[in-house]
């Protein structure tokens, strides 16, 4: 066997092994198969949040917040599980969105301390309210089920929430919201320039991981029986965040087998070695020891965790393999005629300014562009063209001075906002999302133009499906303009430099913009590419756009622009067409220095 | 032999190529100046001479030793020192402190000691400032303290990654005037530019750069006037 | 609330000797995980564990082999040391190598925090320790007679200690070659190395003091509640974060300052407000909580928290 060969299947006979190591735990122990079917749900509540690149270690707290919820309205007012199951789960919802409001502001590391302390606060909280909860000594719910009838209904319950949540998962990730949430992970600021709002979905995933935790603390309560606050300490919160983690939070199915493993392992190796060696103690902390073993090996040595090491290629939006594009509609047609009354509505800046830290980087620039013509934004390293961009885009607001675009002001507003209002751009540095295909980057572009929500993609409605198809139809033909069919279904993060940046520009033009924004966008191309570049910038101009290129190769600007504005040291100190700028002193002396 | 030989150096970033099998040497004494357009590969040269970024193919040799693939803190003890792009101060310390840290290769506290007086001998502003959080500093105080800072740990050789960037005219042509008094009193210079005609007059050799790849070599007076430079920066016409 | 208890002074003069005593505590605890932070962005969870050896560690050569506390307290500070540096090598020196980010590092302390809680539970088992009498004279003084204040010798040795751990490592920092090394790396790593610095070396030095600071919180906070167990990482390392966040991140007055404050907020929360035990250990998280939502750089701080 080649060892090519070898490695590939060396994650795969893991992956067996650890189902048949499931099965074998839940067929020989109900309460096993129990705990693992909790805790793959558990492991999907993180997910929720970890592909959205958030670190939230709240999920112990909702777990808690659902367990103690459905048992207590199990037990104080004797609701059957199907009325006091879902009333907890909703209770955590509403919690999460109270809670979400302030802290889903926070970034990475303070966003999770945040998450562990309100774990915590709940734990106490259980323990303050002794009438309601039993106290640090737990509520017992057997004094009001009959307790073995009630488990063994459970398993089928709690087995058919899961395959519900697998395929809730399952179909969001081949659908908008589920790209949309790659490309946070990925790259958030160049999702949100593509129209994704991030807030919003950051809210979304962390609603949707606050109400599956509580789903399982429920679902907890009642197959174990009783409840003691000590079930939910940071123990159990790290233990959920290590499901994710070894198995791998970039696909739905990662924690899934993290959380088989993570369940199986310790309790196989308790039962086979335990037993026969006297040192019972030790093998009390096995769990703990392998899951702190995990973490640490997984997050060193294999960073995408045991979903990575498959390979699985990503088969990303579902439908027909790029190749078979229609012809008919050009990929190229700019969307409607723009509003306003005149050409002077279109995009100006009036005495922008923007300093960061004492720095000046743009400084009282106003310019006004007209519908339809190609700009050109020169000048010398750290004179404030990216500056520019970035403020136009919405990336960075303003210090002062406005931006106004189809006579009404845009400063101030988010990105998404303004790449919603037509408004498109590329980066400097390439900032594609590199897991995705080049299909799946260009759709993408094209997210604020599919309506349809994450609820008619799990109700299977035939607008959602007529709406993404039409999507993939336009990125391929997008594709095929930019001569790049044959890439169409590689992970981005693989193409050749030129390549790339020419998906980048799929992806802006998938937006529909009426404005493009593009920052040096021949940058690392050889000769051939550029003038190629140049020519399709021109037939860009052709079908309707403007563009505004900031640029470092002066054949391209020169070539193609109608109008050129040159910074220097963050102010304007030139404006007219490429034989006024080249012919002009102060331009040549910014570039080339004095004398 | 030059002070600095660098052979086919290659230096790749994933799947982008910013040099590509560069050649050149600096003799010792000598400014030499490496220009070009943004872009070119000019601080990813300067990068991987200094030991910062790995050089992907190619030898780089000081004095003699092979320092491909060496340790940046290393390179530093040889004799070798850069001077970052963006001047890369440590903006919390304060002056004094920063010059200090320029002469940690050294271990002799006197002999830091009459480096330091050395350097406020040379930028008597910096001695003013001497308590100051270098933070608070003027862009071109900040360059200057940079080059001080470089300049305690009495280096055989200085490596310059765009000492004008950002920096107002008047403040460049002053700067400009500091490295040519370094330069005199025997530091070897490889300076790394974006305003190529300050770097062009005070340098004696220059390399021109495109795309990663040599497009000119020579004499830094005949450079000035020949066409290709120009063009290298502003197309042609 | 008993309003009687406001009008007394002794009472009143008790509180705050306990509660500068408690935040003294916090403080070392603190100033230890605030170095890491402040150098190298790093938020080492694996800290408590590491305070959690050191007391053990104490706990082993004072009470097992009747070493004196002053040689108590150096193996503690050496253990921790040990312990720091095997994190970092293990733990935190390869995700640096790969380039990884903050979040990385935070997951792998979690890790390794794990695996040393566990062991420690596997080899000492539940059951809590105490220093021997005999370190320590548990009499305390009486000022005032005995319906005065009382301080403890505990008490008196940790806010010596650590005004005397919080002016040696101020001196450390600021005056020592060292010291202005570890400064170099956290204002700018990469240029550090262009300065000569070994900047590898210079972590592990960083290392070596936030683990000797951990060692002596153990040994102080062992001194002050006579519990030792595995699990009493758990408390201080939530009310660690708690002072951290609230002097600001990578700020060490920042640490001592907010150590006095949660230290005095929970000693009066006990003392006047009815039940105020129980919420003690909600103080800190609300604390936390409030600190983050309003003011996210804390009082002293400087690196921003908000982001997209």
């Amino acid at each position: 066997m080649s060892r090519v060969g070898f490695r590939r299947l060396v994650p795969w006979a893991v992956a067996c092994l650890i189902l048949a190591a499931d099965v074998f735990i839940s067929v020989r122990n109900h309460a096993d198969l129990d705990r693992l079917l909790i805790n793959v749900i558990l492991a999907l509540s993180a997910f929720a949040t970890l592909h959205a690149r958030m670190l939230s270690l709240a999920n112990a707290g909702f777990m808690a917040i659902g367990a103690y919820t459905s048992a207590i309205l199990a037990v104080k007012l004797g609701l059957p599980v199907a009325i006091s199951l879902p009333a907890a789960v909703l209770l955590c919802g509403l919690v999460a969105v109270v809670i979400g409001l302030p802290v889903l502001r926070l970034t990475d590391v303070y966003l999770a301390i945040c998450t562990l302390g309100f774990g915590e606060v709940v734990r106490i909280l259980i323990v303050l309210l002794p009438g309601l909860t039993g106290g640090p000594t737990g509520a017992n719910l057997s004094t009001g089920f009959p307790y073995e009838a009630m488990r063994r209904t459970q398993t089928w319950m709690i087995a058919a929430f899961l395959a519900l949540l697998v395929y809730l998962f399952w179909a969001m990730s081949r659908s908008k919201t589920g790209r949309a949430f790659r490309a946070i992970r990925d790259r958030p600021q160049a999702a949100s320039t593509m129209g994704i709002d991030i807030v919003a979905y950051r809210n979304l995933a962390f609603l949707m991981s606050a109400m599956i935790a509580g789903a399982a603390g429920a679902f907890y309560a009642h197959s174990v029986g009783s409840l003691d606050n000590s079930d939910f300490r940071f123990t159990r919160a790290v233990d959920i965040l290590s499901y994710a983690v070894v198995g791998g939070s970039g696909q739905w199915f990662g924690p899934i087998l993290g959380a088989g493993l993570l369940t199986a392992l310790p309790i196989l190796l308790r039962d086979s070695l335990g037993a026969s060696i006297g040192f019972l103690r030790s093998f009390a902390q096995l769990p703990n020891i392998l899951t702190g073993l995990g973490l640490l090996l997984v997050i060193i040595f294999l960073p995408g965790g045991m979903a990575h090491a498959l390979h699985l290629q990503r088969k990303g939006t579902r439908g027909r393999t790029a190749g078979s594009v229609e012809s008919g509609k050009d990929a190229l047609a700019a969307p409607g005629a723009a509003t306003g009354t005149g050409p002077q509505d279109f995009l100006s800046v009036h005495e922008l300014t923007r300093v960061f830290g004492g720095v000046e980087a743009l400084r009282n620039v106003s310019l006004q562009f007209e519908k339809g013509r190609i700009y050109g934004l020169i000048g010398p390293n750290g004179a404030g063209k990216t500056t520019f961009i970035n403020l136009v885009s919405g990336l960075v607001t303003p210090t002062s001075g406005g931006i106004m675009w189809q006579g009404k002001a845009i400063h101030g507003h988010r990105a998404h906002q303004i790449a919603r209002a037509g408004i498109a751009r590329t980066y400097q540095s390439i900032r594609l999302f590199d897991e995705m295909s080049a299909l799946d980057n260009v759709i993408v572009g094209h997210h604020a133009h599919i309506h349809t929500s994450l609820l008619s993609t799990w109700l299977r409605l035939p607008r959602e499906a007529r709406e993404e198809g039409e999507a993939r139809d336009q990125a391929a033909r997008l594709l095929e303009r930019l001569g790049l069919s044959e890439l169409a279904g590689r992970p981005a993060g693989t193409l050749s430099y030129g390549d790339q940046r020419r998906v980048e520009i799929a992806r802006a033009l998938a937006l529909h913009p009426l404005l493009l924004l593009l920052d040096e966008p021949a940058a690392g191309m050889n000769e051939v590419e550029t003038s190629r570049l140049g020519r399709f910038l021109l037939e860009l101009k052709d079908h309707g756009y403007t563009l505004v290129v900031v640029e470092h190769h002066m054949d391209l600007i020169m070539g193609v622009c109608e109008r050129i504005a040159v910074l220097n040291f963050g102010r304007v100190i030139a404006l007219g067409t490429p034989t006024e700028i080249s012919g002009n002193d102060q331009v040549l002396e910014a570039y080339l220095g004095r004398d | 032999m030059g002070l600095l030989e660098v052979t086919d150096l290659w230096v790749r970033y994933g799947s982008i190529e910013a040099v590509r099998g560069l050649s050149f040497s600096v003799e010792e004494g000598s400014i030499v100046c490496l220009i070009g357009a943004n872009g070119a590969g000019k601080s990813s040269t300067l990068l991987a001479v200094s030991g910062l970024v790995r050089a992907g193919n190619g030898r780089i040799r000081f004095a003699g030793k092979d320092i491909t693939g060496r340790r940046a803190d290393l390179i530093v003890r040889d004799g070798l020192v850069q001077v970052p792009e963006g001047r890369a101060i440590l903006a919390p310390l304060t002056v004094e402190e920063n010059l200090d840290l320029g002469a940690w290769t050294i271990g002799d506290q006197r002999q830091a000691h009459e480096a330091r007086n050395r350097v406020y001998a040379l930028f008597p502003r910096l001695a003013e400032r001497s308590r100051q959080a270098a933070g608070s500093l003027s862009g071109g105080e900040q360059q200057m303290l940079a080059i001080g800072r470089a300049l305690m740990s009495g280096p055989r050789m200085l490596l310059l990654d765009e000492p004008s960037m950002g920096l107002a005219p008047v403040v460049v042509t002053s700067v400009f005037r500091v490295i040519e008094g370094i330069a005199r009193s025997g530091t070897t210079i490889l300076l790394v530019e974006q305003n190529a005609r300050q770097a062009l007059r005070i340098s004696q050799r220059a390399i021109v750069l495109s795309h990663g790849r040599l497009l000119r070599e020579g004499e830094s007076k005949t450079l000035l006037a020949d066409p290709v430079v120009v063009e290298a920066f502003l197309g042609k016409t | 609330m008993d309003l009687t208890l406001l009008a007394d002074p002794v009472f009143l003069a008790q509180n705050v000797v306990d509660g500068v005593a408690r935040g003294a505590l916090y403080a070392v605890y603190a100033m230890g995980f605030t170095l890491i932070f402040g150098v190298l962005d790093i938020i080492n969870l694996a800290h408590a564990a590491t305070f959690m050896w050191c007391a053990f560690a104490g706990w082993l050569v004072m009470s097992q082999l009747g070493l004196p506390l002053p040689l108590g307290l150096a193996v503690s500070m050496l253990a921790g040391a040990g312990i720091a540096v095997l994190l970092e090598l293990l733990a935190f020196r390869p995700l640096r190598r790969a380039g990884s980010d903050r979040l990385a590092s935070m997951i792998s302390s979690i890790g390794a925090s794990l695996i040393m809680v566990s062991i420690a539970e596997a080899v000492f088992g539940v059951e809590t320790r105490r220093f021997p009498d005999s370190v320590l004279d548990p009499r305390p003084f009486l000022l005032g007679g005995t319906g005065g204040l009382r301080v403890s010798r505990a008490q008196i040795l940790i806010v010596a200690a650590s005004v005397i751990l919080t002016l040696a490592l101020g001196f450390f920092i600021r005056r020592t070659r060292m010291g202005k090394a570890i400064r170099a790396i956290a204002a700018n790593l990469s240029a550090s190395r262009l300065l000569g610095i070994n900047v590898n070396g210079v972590v592990v030095v960083t290392f070596l003091a936030a683990g000797a600071l951990a060692g002596a919180a153990g040994i102080l906070v062992g001194l002050l509640t006579n519990n030792i167990v595995p699990g009493m990482g758990a408390q201080i390392e939530l009310r660690g974060l708690a002072v951290v966040i609230l002097g600001g991140m990578g700020n060490i007055e920042g640490a001592v300052l907010g150590g006095l404050i949660l230290g005095l907020v929970e000693t009066f929360a006990i003392a006047y407000l009815p039940g105020g035990s129980d919420i003690k250990d909600a103080i800190a998280f609300l604390i936390l909580f409030l600190i983050l939502l309003v003011r996210p750089n804390g009082i002293l701080g400087r690196k921003t928290a908000e982001g997209a």
